[in-house]
């Protein structure tokens, strides 16, 4: 073999041999190449973090919603409000595993602000911890996940941005307020006021929002601001609740009590919510994990 | 409500031209010693005979000219990648401008996207025609084109309101396995393989460290590399 081999590098021809010999080691190298490609699957080799498409099932809400009228309703019933959990999956786990400790909470609500940047990454991880509860969960939009492909994310995992829902003669009321996002769509008035004349004798309802809706942002914030309030005044809404801003709040607005869940992150806090009589009378409890202590709404400085 | 962390984009891309610049004064002299030790003058399109040659970046073709071509899959930056680039130091330093297509990951459309990497690749095994670089150390930024990813935010979003999300700073870890031809148009050809992260990827690690894993964190890229 090395005796074949010497006279070629000697000869005169070496250059065009070696290109032979090139061209055959590039379609070895190009076979090794395809079979590697083939070998791993697309998920290691994940294209891009811009993409729009998720690795876990879809229609959370619609789900959720199915199973929490599956069972006959109850006029006194408990439910969690969590929001802006962002980033924090360590803190979320903690909270879910908290709540599936407790056995005496029929669904919980999240307030929005799922994600940080609307990545698929982080509303698939956000989706793998809180689809471990024991109860339903239900997410309304938040502006952090309304950014790039955020809109088409939320709308793949969660479904429509504006829906409602009823339990017994409570009606949950879940819409869009982030109007720096979807400006001249959100909130959608026409959609909102139908909801509430939509509202039977007897009936009261319940908000699922992200934005405060005492101090709306957007470019139509005064408008929006003078929509809840003459929504909140004219129909009965015992609780309105929303994420987005840092503090942990509690408050009287118009005739509701407004619960700003606070930024998770910092909080750590889910609030259980005590309804009586289909929301004759509230009650709640601020927890950090276990520790569960009773609150009472504040009068607002508006 | 948060506010996220910024990119460091540019201060890569700076990084990187500087590099490129400081690198040039060697390789100008790298290319001086091979015209005067053969014919001056001459284009070479194959090496000259130089068996006890044993640098890694020959830079035959002129400074000018990018001292590496890519092909890739993975790895963050596209499901199809291409992209050329630079090695400095001999080829210790690489800078390299990646194009990457994801088709039908955004809508019924693709992403495109751009990356620019500079890395070192301070170490080499050689046997024979076999070079492995046992370890690849990279750090860019990833920009995403497509009117759905923001680099600046309209007025109406106050400044720092949100972190561009078009633009995202990128670091891996590699390995490399170069056949080394004794002659031709290529100095090296070899597969690679790199473990990529983006910035909010590993600021998820970073802070949870109970639920975020490694292998949900990386992603891997395989790829092709024709140095020349």
């Amino acid at each position: 073999m090395s005796q074949q081999r010497q006279p070629i590098y000697d000869s005169s021809s070496r250059n065009s041999l070696a290109r032979d010999l090139l061209k055959r080691d590039h379609m070895r190298v190009s076979r090794c190449l395809a079979l590697l490609s083939a070998a791993l699957s697309t998920a290691c080799l994940t294209a891009t973090p811009f993409a729009d498409d998720l690795d876990v099932q879809g229609n959370v809400n619609a789900r959720a919603v199915e199973r929490i009228q599956a069972e006959p309703p109850t006029p006194d019933f408990k439910f969690v409000a969590i929001g802006d959990t962002h980033d924090a999956y360590d803190e979320t786990e903690v909270a879910v595993e908290a709540i599936n400790r407790r056995d005496d909470i029929r669904f919980v609500l999240h307030a929005g602000d799922l994600t940080d940047l609307s990545l698929n990454v982080e509303f698939e991880r956000i989706h793998r911890i809180l689809r471990e509860l024991d109860v339903p969960y239900i997410a309304v939009i938040g502006n952090h996940d309304a950014i790039a492909t955020g809109p088409e994310l939320y709308q793949n995992l969660y479904g429509q941005r504006d829906f409602s829902f009823r339990f017994g003669k409570l009606k949950f009321i879940v819409f869009n307020s982030n109007a720096l996002e979807f400006p001249g769509e959100a909130p959608d008035e026409q959609w909102l006021r139908a909801q509430h004349t939509d509202l039977q004798a007897g009936e009261r309802a319940i908000w699922l929002t992200h934005q405060d809706v005492t101090a709306p942002d957007g470019a139509n914030a005064a408008e929006a601001k003078a929509l809840y309030a003459e929504l909140l005044q004219q129909n009965p809404v015992p609780l309105v609740v929303h994420g987005h801003l840092e503090e942990y709040e509690l408050q009287r607005y118009q005739t509701s009590t407004v619960l700003q869940c606070g930024t998770f992150q910092k909080v750590f806090t889910y609030t259980v919510v005590s309804v009586f009589n289909y929301g004759e009378r509230l009650e709640f409890e601020k927890c950090v994990e276990d520790e569960c202590v009773p609150v009472t709404p504040e009068e607002a400085v508006l | 409500m948060r506010r996220g962390t910024g990119c460091v984009a540019t201060l890569l891309a700076a990084l990187a031209l500087s590099v490129s610049a400081s690198a040039e004064p060697l390789q100008r002299q790298a290319q001086d010693d091979t015209a005067t030790s053969g014919d001056r003058g001459q284009t070479y399109l194959l090496p000259p005979e130089s068996d006890d040659d044993d640098s890694r970046d020959r830079d035959r073709l002129g400074w000018y000219v990018p001292d590496f071509a890519k092909v890739q899959t993975g790895g963050l930056r596209g499901r199809f990648t291409a992209g050329l680039g630079y090695a400095a130091f001999d080829d210790v330093l690489n800078v390299c401008l990646l194009y990457g297509y994801s088709p039908n990951e955004v809508g019924d459309s693709g992403v495109n996207t751009l990356s620019l990497e500079i890395s070192a690749r301070p170490f080499e095994i050689r046997a024979d025609s076999l070079r492995v670089v046992p370890l690849e150390v990279g750090v860019g930024g990833l920009y995403a084109i497509g009117q759905e990813f923001e680099v600046t935010y309209p007025d109406r979003y106050s400044s720092g309101y949100y972190p561009p999300t078009a633009v995202h700073a990128l670091a891996y870890l590699g390995l490399e396995v170069d056949w080394v031809p004794r002659g031709g148009f290529f100095e090296r050809i070899g597969l690679y393989y790199q473990a990529s992260t983006i910035d909010t990827y590993l600021e998820d690690l970073i802070r949870n460290s109970e639920t975020a894993s490694i292998t949900e964190s990386f992603a891997s890229t395989i790829g092709y590399r024709a140095a020349f």
